[in-house]
């Protein structure tokens, strides 16, 4: 920058220097030379003029002699008179052109001035004369007359006048010539030394128009190379650079790159707006171009500014030709080209990061979905495997159902109505098996499937478009329990590891995975503490005989023992001080019995809870608006507590992810009837609550012999 | 992972369509997700490719009889295979649009290609569970496949 400066300061100071030389050689050479030239060449034709004059006052006295001895000897005297005359005016002419030559303010020349005056006036007497100056008569022949005698009497007085005149004038003259001829000489001198000074100006001036030649070519030839490499620079670079200028137009010269990056060739007065659109979304395209605005800015602290950068990773799409679309990312930097007068254009720099950008998403998401998979491998590895698989499968299964109930066509209200009771249903289920697992993550998600399902429930008027969110969390859960599967394969894996790497002490391990799907009790009991504990209650699992549960029915079994534990715990059971008030243990017992029969099998469970109270659901039912106050009250005991299984019935204020909607007596009552079974209840307020299951021996013998 | 609020723009903009074009409101049935395989698809079909926030594929897939229907009812009484053609391109333009003005600054939608004929199928990216949104006008039930990610 500061070489760059520093030539361009000599350059202006050589051509000042140039002008300069010039001006001066005009000023003090040409014009003074000019100036003498002029005054020596007057001055030579006054010296020439001032010569030929030194003769005229000896042809005048010559003349005036002529005319006496031509008066005397009675000759012609009008041509000698008419040679007087003419030297008279030729010298009278002379001075006139001696008067404003370089003679004209001498001394001599006013003395010459001054003599011819007094000489002229004896002059012009004889050489005014006209007419004869004789008379003639034969007596006396030729006289002079009267004329002639006082023409002979001038001529002797002029004649005395030039002995004297003719002399002094003379000097006077030759003084002048003199006078002229030092100033001639002197003149010469000085124009000599003019033009010697002249061919030195004029040498000096050629040296420095020489000067400014090479300089001309050496800048030219630099030129050529600065253009070449920067050519060379364009055409190499991976970036794509361009310069924008005020109206936000890319300039002449860009990088090859450039074509690459934008899949086009005509950057040339294109605005960036114009390069941009039809790649970037409107927001983008917006964004950017008030940012540029904001870069020409002088007041604009660029490196705060470039902070802020909105394009320095935009995404862009290019169309591939077949209706499809390519997705790059692009970084753009822009860097503020100054002039003397503020910000003159903007450097564009343009990068392809698509990889870089992928690369880092990729790598976040793969942290954020490790960190994720480790939490869940975690509470995986705490879950029998067995059970596991079992609950994935029947999961996929269910939610398979789900989708399945989604896709029946439905085009009115009532359809829609019926799809969330089934959707509830089976989600509910799902849920369970989720709680009596553990998989916290995959309650929460059902739990917010039903909240969604709860809502819609709630409306007046049910669509299509209102089951939107139910496919989108239904995605995010089949999703969810895809990378579950993957996880638990890994949890596998790191168990037999576990298993090889103690081999002799991995009896008690061994006998943990044999336990198998059948047992039923432990994760029913791990389910009542978690809820139990949630709802600030305790309580206790008893069973008998559940692992007796074979084939078909298992399944059923279980999930009629989740939903009926998860029922006692919340509705049922008192929280410990209440019952410490009553007399019972602060525990609360669940007591579930399996029995089988040659005919039927029968499934008890009982809670020593408070009890249900017709009266209560009498109301519940009447606040919902499933019945009116006076068909509430025509309502027997049995009538009322049927109204537990009805879908959405609820007794519980609010719902949480254990109670409150009402579905799991109605999953259970559906569960039963599914199989040909039926269910009693029985109940004492404050003292129990009992369900009585009876299921029909057949399908669950098929389900041993399957 | 699907967003509500996109998949609901290209329905918004399929449901307008009839409500202008045909005069006549489409209804929209339960939505569901295609969990193996591609999506059974109509004879007829527009496709749009969207790329931007979610990048993907929605294509609008119509029986014939239904685009019979509708050009009957715009007063077309041509209703050859490249008026329905043109009619199915139509459509899902029409969405495009709609999309593009309601979610434009997020979205780059690409042109229209109309895919027909039986045992077409349409490229869907793969990985993804696509979601089928019924669209229900008159006695006919057309198609909305949206599987964007």
């Amino acid at each position: 920058m500061t070489t760059r400066l520093s030539g361009r300061v000599r350059d202006q100071a050589a051509t000042v220097g140039f002008l300069v030389l010039l001006v001066a050689f005009i000023g003090l050479v040409l014009v003074p030379g000019y100036r003498h030239a002029d005054q020596l060449s007057a001055d030579t034709a006054a010296l020439k003029l001032a010569s030929e004059q030194r003769g005229q006052p000896v042809a005048i006295a010559k003349s005036l002699a002529a005319i006496r001895d031509r008066l005397g000897s009675r000759a012609f005297v009008g041509q000698a008179v008419k040679d007087l005359r003419g030297a008279v005016q030729a010298f009278d002419q002379s001075l006139a052109q001696l008067r404003p030559s370089a003679a004209g303010t001498s001394a001599d020349l006013r003395e010459v001035e001054r003599l011819w005056s007094d000489y002229r006036k004896a002059l012009d007497p004889v050489a005014g004369f006209e007419g004869l100056p004789y008379r003639d008569s034969d007596s006396a022949g030729t006289q002079l007359n009267s004329r002639g005698r006082q023409l002979l009497q001038d001529t002797r007085q002029a004649i005395n006048s030039s002995r004297e005149g003719t002399d002094r004038l003379n000097t006077a003259l030759s003084a002048i010539g003199t006078g002229l001829e030092q100033q001639v000489v002197t003149a010469s001198a000085t124009l000599r030394k003019l033009m010697i000074t002249g061919v030195a100006f004029a040498c000096l001036l050629v040296t420095l128009l020489a000067y400014f030649q090479w300089l001309k070519v050496r800048h030219e030839r630099l030129a050529v190379e600065a253009q070449n490499q920067t050519r060379d620079i364009l055409g190499t670079v991976k970036d794509g650079l361009f310069l924008l200028d005020a109206d936000f137009r890319i300039g002449k010269a860009h990088s090859a790159a450039l074509s690459a990056l934008f899949r086009r060739d005509d950057f040339s007065g294109l605005t960036l707006e114009e390069l941009l659109r039809d790649t970037v979304t409107e927001k983008t395209l917006a964004t950017a171009t008030k940012y540029v605005r904001l870069l020409w800015g002088e007041r604009a602290n660029e490196k705060l500014i470039r902070s802020i950068n909105p394009l320095a990773e935009v995404e862009v799409h290019f169309d591939r030709g077949d209706g499809s679309r390519d997705l790059r990312y692009l970084e753009f930097d822009f860097h503020r080209v100054k002039g003397d007068h503020g910000v003159r254009q903007m450097l564009v720099s343009v990068n392809d990061v698509t990889s870089r950008v992928l690369l880092a998403r990729e790598l976040k998401e793969s942290q954020a979905k490790s960190q994720g998979q480790m939490d869940m491998l975690l509470g995986l590895l705490q879950v029998d495997p067995e059970h596991l698989l079992s609950f994935l499968d029947d999961t996929s299964a269910a939610l398979a159902q789900v989708n399945s109930v989604l896709k029946v066509p439905a085009r009115g209200d009532g359809d829609f109505r019926t799809k969330i009771d089934q959707l509830f249903r089976e989600m509910h289920r799902i849920k369970g098996d989720a709680a009596t697992l553990g998989l916290a993550s995959v309650e929460a998600r059902t739990h917010a499937f039903e909240d969604l399902l709860q809502e819609l429930r709630d409306r007046s008027q049910l669509s299509g478009n209102d089951f939107l969110p139910l496919v989108v969390s239904l995605d995010e859960i089949i999703g969810h329990l895809q990378s579950i599967r993957e996880l638990a394969s890994r949890a596998d894996a790191l168990r037999a590891n576990a298993v090889l790497t103690t081999a002799p002490r991995a009896q008690p391990a061994t006998t943990t995975i044999d336990a198998g799907p059948q047992d039923i009790a432990p994760s029913l009991d791990t389910l009542a503490r978690r809820i139990a504990t949630d709802a600030g209650k305790k309580v206790r699992l008893v069973t008998a005989g559940l692992d007796e549960v074979h084939g078909d029915i298992r399944r059923t079994v279980r999930d009629i023992a989740i939903q009926l534990v998860r029922n006692a715990v919340v509705h049922g059971i008192e929280d410990a001080g209440t019952r410490r008030g009553l007399d019972k243990d602060e525990v609360g017992l669940l007591q579930i019995q399996f029995k089988s029969g040659e005919q039927r099998f029968e499934l008890v469970f009982q809670d020593d809870g408070g009890g249900i109270v017709p009266e209560r659901l009498r109301e519940t039912a009447v606040r919902r608006g499933d019945l009116s106050a006076d068909a509430a009250q025509q309502l027997d005991t049995k009538a009322s507590l049927a109204l537990i299984f009805k879908p959405g019935f609820s007794t519980h204020d609010g719902n949480d992810r254990d109670a409150g909607r009402g579905v799991g007596l109605d999953f259970v009552l559906k569960a039963v009837h599914s199989i040909g079974g039926k269910i009693s209840i029985a109940t004492a307020p404050g003292k129990y609550t009992r369900f009585s299951i009876l299921l029909p021996a057949q399908s669950g013998q098929q389900g041993a012999v399957a | 992972m699907l967003e509500e609020q996109d998949i609901r723009a290209f329905v918004y903009g399929t449901t307008r369509y009839f409500e202008v074009a045909a005069q006549q409101a489409a209804s929209v049935g339960s939505p569901y997700l295609v969990t193996e395989g591609a999506p059974d698809i109509h004879d007829y079909n527009g496709v749009i490719a969207v790329s931007g926030r979610r990048n993907g594929i929605v294509c609008f897939s119509a029986p014939r009889g239904m685009l019979t229907v509708l050009l009957m009812k715009m007063n077309e009484s041509n209703v050859s295979h490249e008026y329905l053609c043109d009619l199915v391109g139509e459509v899902a333009n029409t969405i495009a649009g709609t999309v593009r003005r309601d979610l434009g600054k997020d979205f780059a939608i690409s042109v229209p290609t109309v895919v027909a004929g039986a045992g077409n199928t349409v490229e869907l990216p793969i990985g993804d569970r696509p979601v089928v949104i019924p669209i229900n006008w008159r006695s006919h039930v057309a198609k909305l496949v949206v599987c964007l990610k």
